[in-house]
């Protein structure tokens, strides 16, 4: 079953970006074809050098760094979502392919289930 | 390709769900204002032109009602609909996708 999480939430201001990815490195227990999508603030997920130590929250960057050990390789990033928010593809801080609009819509419609957070 | 059942909760006022949703949406798919949401179906903003141009584009008229809104300003083309056709919407397209 091909599961796409679409993440669109920046990381830090609330549990969300936390929780999305705890529930995809759950979800690659099951041995589904999972894919992960950051889009809109969902990309500041992926800068580097994030420390949020003082904040006390948990830090984003190791989670996805761990997203390769479990099999979640299907990284994906919203090229215009990219651009909007002034980084590049080298500042990411994982190997993700970069899709334009009309990749980001055939994403979708070719999965069997899409999570949304 | 499957289609995409798109539910909208926040309004067009405050919050970037719905610009941020029409980059994803193609023909086929559906839209649906649900909750503050329904406040993307009005006439009167930005968006509203691009909005007028979809298909496939729903309120639930008893979020809309309870806003007071008045059915006269909204756009042409939203259908409102019940929970029921809600549940049909969301059977008859096999992908949904919250945008919050």
């Amino acid at each position: 079953m091909k599961l796409l999480f679409v993440l669109r939430q920046s990381p830090y201001g609330g549990l969300l970006a936390r929780e999305s990815l705890d529930a995809i490195l759950a979800s690659s227990a099951y041995g589904q074809e999972l894919s992960v999508l950051f889009m809109d603030d969902g990309i500041f997920q992926l800068t580097q050098e994030q420390n949020p130590e003082k904040t006390e929250q948990k830090n984003i960057q190791k989670i996805i760094a761990a997203l390769e050990m479990y099999d979640v390789d299907r990284l994906f990033v919203c090229k215009q979502s990219l651009i909007e928010r002034g980084l590049t593809h080298e500042q990411l801080s994982c190997k993700a392919t970069l899709l334009d609009q009309e990749q980001i819509q055939t994403l979708l419609s070719e999965q069997n289930h899409l999570l949304s957070f | 390709m499957n289609t995409i059942l798109h539910i909208i909760n926040k309004s067009v006022f405050t919050h970037q769900a719905l610009r941020q949703c029409l980059k994803c949406y193609k023909d086929s798919d559906s839209l649906l204002f649900v909750g503050d949401g329904v406040y993307c179906a009005l006439n009167s903003h930005e968006q509203a032109a691009k909005l007028s141009t979809i298909n496939h584009c729903y309120a639930l008229v008893d979020d809309i009602d309870a806003r007071g809104i008045d059915h006269s300003t909204l756009l042409d083309n939203i259908q409102l609909i019940d929970d029921k056709a809600f549940v049909e919407l969301s059977i008859s397209n096999p992908l949904s996708q919250s945008w919050f």
